[in-house]
């Protein structure tokens, strides 16, 4: 395991004040003497193990009509939380069957009402959804955020997430809003925003994280990205056309090459999504900070895509038995290239001011949805 | 005695201590700790070959315990009996039965379970809705292309006369709605709500045999009997919506490519059912069931050498496909294998 740096002119169970009062910003710097350490992040899940725990999770959930799949999900957190660990502690997961249920029941009322709507009611019913997606999301979004982070924990002392609900309106409804109309050049800018707002309202016990990566950085990578699609997508379909041009093949007119290319095109968009996402995670991470203590991600764009194009594949040929397989992989690359970089002990901060139990509504209702602002 | 790591849950700092279990509870000591409780006091994780074994204590503080195995020992000695889950999680022999017992489920719920249910569940749908869904179908179509008939009016008619005709008591009320195929091509198109859209590339390729028109009409009317369009969007929105909730974290792509080849299958068999209506129908009225298989060899062959058309009637895209696209049926969905169906329809 990492070493742990002990000053030895100061007491060990003297509390290092590096992140002292609650909701203040940390004060910048260490305490002269102290070299920042870096503990790695280790997974110690297993697949096989995982494995099980899936397939019965699976079964009793299709055998109850899916009442069971609420303790299903937490069993599965519990166990993933359980093997990440850090500096030799590990995290926890609280939330509690019953709020998973209970969230996962109003997830389901509002997608009957969504297809109820759509089905019925065509152009009004679309119209209601859309004003209700806007009403709705941003706060649905802002207690999945809360529900998360207040059920993870690490060495007992709980995450927490604290905005003004406004702010979420913000981030939730306009910018994606504005990102639309703009024909989506604005998706860096919202994505930016969105993390910001994440991480800039998340606390580890009393302390806050902050986030100061800038719009431009991710208009770069995202740019970065479209370049090499349109490098690997476009000159072999440009080769393909000059080709077929010059050697005066038959049998494929203009639409037909037209079609084959754009899905060329996208294939390749959606090949190269889990290096956009890796390269995305790395900046995010990087420039995200406790106090003094910073975090490192070194995710490779190319081994990453390796990981998930092959957890794809295999996938298919098991006919999906292999997704819990897949997962571990996924998690335990990530974690392998993730760490935390201590300023201080880690042992000194500090739990927050108790607030109460968040209901698991919004976390439920943003997964049945496929919104998922994870990474 | 087992070694851990206790967090009081005021700060993050790790007190090394030692755990006692015992029959009563568990001590805890060691490093400024030093507390009991009762085994009903606290929460302990359940047994996992992997990762630590957590103590939770009522007020917030944690345990952790490297040592997994031997506390779990420890704790059966006091406390026997754990969840049957957990038991089943952790036996080979059980998971490898659910695994068969998953398999199993899901292959009666898709050849079984679901079709029985969409068809029971077909039988009750409003038909303000059905009406519905068969008008927006026409109108999505409408927007790939569908022109008005070219046809003579007096020719349209005609066709209409002979199809009602043939028509037994009791047959499901259709009606024929003649249109300019466009990107469609030859094709016939049967709607939940009894209307048959046919279009004049169609009548072309029966080239004026009129009884070939009537069997693709039979077989369209078959796919109206049996309620196959409402059915298909039920089967494939239960289909895409399990394949999404199953496969959706690994990969959005392979959730509905699944749920197309799934709904593909499902399609096949409407076909089939379809084709038998229409052998019935016709042997009903001293014709062959040969006719229509003369009608898809026609078919086939036009396709085959290049003429324009689509043999879905929306785009096939398994993500996007909506609950109109499914509802309308054509003579060449979901490309079941024309080959096998000339042969049944020639041999019945």
């Amino acid at each position: 395991m990492a070493s742990h740096h002990v000053p030895g002119d100061l007491a060990d169970d003297a509390p290092r004040h590096f992140i002292s009062s609650p909701g203040a910003a940390a004060p910048g710097g260490t305490v002269s003497g102290d070299v920042p350490v870096e503990h790695p992040i280790e997974f110690t899940g297993s697949g096989s193990e995982y494995f099980r725990i899936w397939i019965v999770n699976l079964l009793l959930s299709v055998l109850t009509l899916g009442i069971y799949s609420a303790w299903a999900k937490v069993r599965s957190q519990r166990y993933l939380h359980a093997n990440t660990r850090l500096d030799g502690a590990s995290f926890g997961y609280h939330a509690r069957p019953a709020a998973i249920l209970k969230g996962r029941i109003v997830a389901v009322l509002l997608l009957i009402a969504y297809v109820v709507l759509t089905q019925e009611m065509q152009l009004t019913g679309l119209l209601i959804v859309l004003v209700a997606a806007v009403v709705l999301l941003p706060w649905l979004l802002y207690r999945s955020l809360r529900f998360r982070l207040a059920n993870t924990s690490y060495r007992a002392l709980r995450f927490g997430f604290q905005a003004p609900l406004r702010k979420s309106y913000v981030v939730f409804a306009l910018w994606p809003v504005l990102t639309l109309f703009t024909l989506y050049l604005l998706t860096p800018f919202t994505h930016r925003a969105i993390k910001a707002f994440q991480h800039n309202h998340s606390r580890y016990g009393s302390a806050r994280f902050s986030f100061d990566a800038r719009t431009r950085d991710f208009y770069l990578r995202y740019g970065a990205w479209l370049a090499g699609v349109v490098l690997a997508g476009g000159l072999p379909v440009l080769a393909a056309w000059l080709f077929l041009r010059d050697a005066g093949a038959g049998g494929m007119d203009g639409a037909e090459f037209f079609s084959v290319a754009w899905i060329w095109i996208y294939a390749v968009l959606l090949a190269t999504t889990p290096m956009l996402a890796a390269s995305l995670r790395n900046l995010i991470w990087s420039r995200t900070r406790l106090g003094p203590n910073r975090i490192v991600s070194r995710v490779s764009p190319w081994k990453y895509f390796y990981i998930q194009a092959t957890n794809g594949l295999l996938t298919l040929l098991t006919l999906g038995l292999f997704v819990p397989f897949a997962r571990i992989r996924r998690l335990r690359y990530l974690a392998a290239c993730t760490a935390f970089v201590a300023a201080g002990d880690i042992g000194a901060f500090v739990a927050a001011a108790q607030d109460g139990p968040v209901g698991a509504a919004g976390d439920e209702t943003a997964d049945i949805f496929g919104i998922d602002i994870a990474l | 005695m087992i070694p851990g790591g206790y967090f009081d849950g005021r700060t993050a700092r790790r007190h090394a201590v030692m755990l006692a279990p015992g029959p009563d509870g568990v001590a805890v000591e060691g490093d400024g700790v030093a507390r009991r409780a009762a085994w009903d006091e606290v929460s302990v994780s359940e047994r996992s070959r992997h990762g630590p074994r957590v103590i939770e204590f009522g007020d917030g503080a944690r345990c952790e315990i490297d040592d997994a195995a031997a506390f779990d020992a420890a704790r059966r000695r006091y406390r026997p009996g754990e969840s049957p889950v957990v038991r089943l999680q952790q036996s080979w022999a059980a998971t490898a039965a659910a695994v068969a017992a998953f398999v199993a489920l899901s292959a009666a719920g898709y050849f079984l379970g679901l079709p029985w249910l969409a068809d029971r569940a077909s039988r009750h749908v409003p038909p303000a809705v059905v009406e519905d869904l068969s008008r927006r179908a026409l109108e999505s179509l409408e927007h790939m292309g569908l022109e008005p008939s070219t046809l003579p009016p007096e020719r349209q008619a005609a066709l209409a006369r002979a199809w009602q005709a043939m028509q037994p008591a009791g047959a499901p009320a259709t009606r024929l709605r003649l249109r300019a195929g466009g990107s469609l091509g030859a094709n016939a198109l049967a709607l939940p709500s009894g209307d048959i859209v046919v279009t004049d590339e169609l009548v072309a390729l029966a080239d004026g045999e009129d009884e070939l028109l009537l069997a693709v009409f039979a077989h369209e009317q078959g796919h109206v009997a049996h309620r196959h369009g409402i059915r298909n969007v039920l089967q494939s929105t239960v289909v895409g919506t399990l394949a999404g909730w199953y496969l959706g974290d690994v990969s959005s792509v392979l959730a509905g490519a699944a749920a197309a080849g799934l709904s593909l299958r499902y399609s096949r068999g409407f076909e089939q059912e379809a084709d038998d209506y229409a052998a019935a129908f016709l042997r009903a009225r001293g014709r062959s069931p040969a006719l229509l298989a003369t009608m898809l060899e026609r078919l086939e062959a036009s396709r085959a050498d290049g003429t324009k058309g689509t043999t879905e009637a929306e785009g096939a895209d398994g993500n996007g496909k909506n609950g109109s696209g499914d509802a309308a049926i054509d003579l060449f969905d979901s490309h079941p294998a024309t080959a096998r169906r000339v042969q049944r329809l020639r041999e019945q």
